[in-house]
C-alpha cells in the first residue's frame, strides 16, 4: 500500500483468522477456565503471533532458522533439549513415595499404556504411516513432553496437533475419565475401601529408587535414556537432601523457563498452512480415543488384579495410570469419596499416576527403538 | 503406501508387552530393595538392643 512499508492486512487469509480464533479459545480455556494454564496460555498466544502475517517469527533462510521462535524451535525442540530437561524439572517435583510403598502399582501404570497402542492401530487403519501412528498413539500416555519428544523424532509435521491434543486432553481429564470409569465399574467396586495408611518409605529407599530405576529401564530400553535419565536425575537432586539448591532451581525457575519456551514454540508451529488439515482433526479425535482406552484398560487391569489379591484394591485407581499428574489421581479421589465418604484414595492413586509417567516414557523409548 | 501389518503387529504386541516386562522388573527390584533395607535396619535394631541389654547387665 505504501510501497516502502507493508502491513499484514493484505496477507491475512481465512486460515490465519481461524487459527487466531483457535489461539484465542486456548487463551480463554487457560485463563478463564484455568485449564492447564501454564501450557495453554503460551501455546494460545504463540498461535496468535505466528498467524499474524509477515511477522517472521518462524522464518527460515535456506533451511536455517532465521526468526526468533524458529531458532528456539530448532535448537530447543528439534535438538530435543527442551522436552528432556522439562523431565528433569518434573523429576525434581515428584515424590515417588507412594510408588515405592506399593510397587505393584507400576503394573497399573503399564496397563494404562494400552490406549497408546490401541490408538496406534486405529491410526494405521485410518491411513497414517507407522511413524505418524506412533506419535498419535503416545497422546494416550497423557504426557506432554514425551508426546513432543517422540513426535519431533518420528513425525515432526504433527508436533502442533499432537502437543495441543495432549495438553488439552490432560486438562479435560476430569471430564473424559469419570464416564469411562463408571461404565466399567459397579457401585460396589467403587465403594471398595482401601486403608489410608501407606507403609513408610525410608530416605534410603527414595535415594536408591532413581538410580535403580534409571539403570534397569535404560538397560532394557536404551532409547528411553534421555527422558528417563533426566527424570530420575531430577528426582535424585530432590531426594538426596544435599542438592536442595539445584532441586529448587530445577523444580521452579528452570522448568518455568523451559515451559515458556516450549509453549511458545508449539504454538508458533501451528500456522494455518501446517495445522488446518483434515489430519489435524483426526489427530484430535484419535487423542480422545487413546485417553479413554488407557483409562478403560487401567480400570480393567485393576479388576483383574483383584482376582489374585487378598486385600482388594479399588479398581478406580487403575484409571490413575494415565499419567496426567496429579489430575487423574484427583479424579479417582473425588469419585472414591462420592462412592464411599470413608475412602481416601489419593495416596493410593498417586502410585499408578506416577508409574504412568514412567510407563509412557518407556513406551516412547520402545517406539523409538523399533521405528526411529 | 501400504502398511506393513506384520511390523505394526510387532510394534504393538511386542512393544506393549515390553512395557509390562520393564515395569514388572522394576517393581520387583523396588520390592527387593525395600526388603533388604528393612532386614538391615531390623538387624541393626536387634544388635543395638542387645548392646543396651549387655550394658544394663554390666552396670
Amino acid at each position: 500500500m505504501l510501497g516502502f512499508f507493508q502491513t499484514g492486512f493484505g496477507s491475512l487469509t481465512w486460515g490465519s483468522i481461524v487459527m487466531i480464533t483457535i489461539g484465542a479459545i486456548l487463551l480463554y480455556l487457560g485463563i478463564a477456565k484455568k485449564m492447564e494454564p501454564l501450557l495453554l496460555v503460551p501455546i494460545g498466544f504463540g498461535i496468535i503471533l505466528v498467524n499474524l502475517p509477515l511477522g517472521g517469527l518462524m522464518a527460515y533462510d535456506n533451511g536455517e532458522p532465521a526468526g526468533l521462535i524458529s531458532r528456539v524451535f530448532e535448537y530447543g525442540l528439534v535438538w530435543e533439549i527442551i522436552p528432556c530437561f522439562i523431565f528433569l524439572g518434573l523429576g525434581a517435583m515428584t515424590d515417588f513415595g507412594s510408588l515405592i510403598a506399593n510397587p505393584k502399582t507400576l503394573i497399573l501404570g503399564a496397563g494404562a499404556q494400552f490406549g497408546v497402542y490401541f490408538a496406534f492401530f486405529i491410526a494405521l487403519l485410518l491411513g497414517f504411516s507407522i511413524q505418524e501412528a506412533c506419535s498419535i498413539g503416545i497422546i494416550g500416555g497423557a504426557d506432554g513432553p514425551t508426546t513432543i519428544y517422540l513426535t519431533n523424532r518420528l513425525a515432526p509435521h504433527f508436533i502442533g496437533a499432537t502437543a495441543v491434543a495432549a495438553y488439552t486432553y490432560m486438562a479435560l481429564v476430569p471430564i473424559i475419565q469419570p464416564p469411562v470409569i463408571k461404565l466399567l465399574t459397579t457401585k460396589k467396586e467403587r465403594e471398595i475401601y482401601m486403608k489410608p495408611e501407606v507403609r513408610p518409605v525410608s530416605k534410603t529407599e527414595k535415594i536408591l529408587f532413581p538410580a535403580i530405576a534409571a539403570i534397569i529401564i535404560i538397560l532394557l530400553v536404551p532409547k528411553s535414556a534421555p527422558l528417563i535419565g533426566m527424570f530420575m536425575f531430577g528426582n535424585l537432586l530432590y531426594v538426596c537432601g544435599v542438592t536442595d539448591r539445584l532441586a529448587d532451581t530445577a523444580a521452579n525457575a528452570f522448568i518455568n523457563i523451559l515451559t515458556i519456551l516450549l509453549g511458545l514454540c508449539v504454538g508458533c508451529f501451528m500456522s494455518a498452512e501446517s495445522f488446518l488439515k483434515v489430519e489435524s482433526l483426526m489427530v484430535f479425535g484419535l487423542g480422545v480415543v487413546a485417553f479413554a482406552a488407557s483409562t478403560a484398560f487401567g480400570v480393567v487391569l485393576a479388576k483383574l488384579m483383584n482376582l489374585f489379591l487378598k486385600e482388594k484394591i479399588n479398581p478406580m485407581i487403575g484409571a490413575a495410570g494415565v499419567s496426567a499428574v496429579p489430575m487423574s489421581a484427583r479424579v479417582v479421589q473425588k469419585m472414591g469419596q462420592e462412592a464411599n465418604p470413608r475412602n481416601f484414595l489419593l495416596m493410593h492413586a498417586m502410585g499408578p499416576n506416577i508409574a504412568g509417567v514412567i510407563g509412557t516414557a518407556t513406551a516412547a523409548g520402545i517406539f523409538l527403538g523399533m521405528v526411529g | 503406501m501400504g502398511v506393513d501389518w506384520g511390523f505394526a503387529g510387532q510394534i504393538g504386541g511386542f512393544g506393549f508387552g515390553l512395557v509390562f516386562v520393564v515395569l514388572i522388573i522394576l517393581a520387583l527390584a523396588i520390592w527387593l530393595t525395600g526388603l533388604i533395607l528393612s532386614r538391615i535396619s531390623a538387624g541393626k535394631g536387634e544388635a543395638s538392643n542387645k548392646k543396651k541389654g549387655d550394658q544394663g547387665l554390666g552396670g
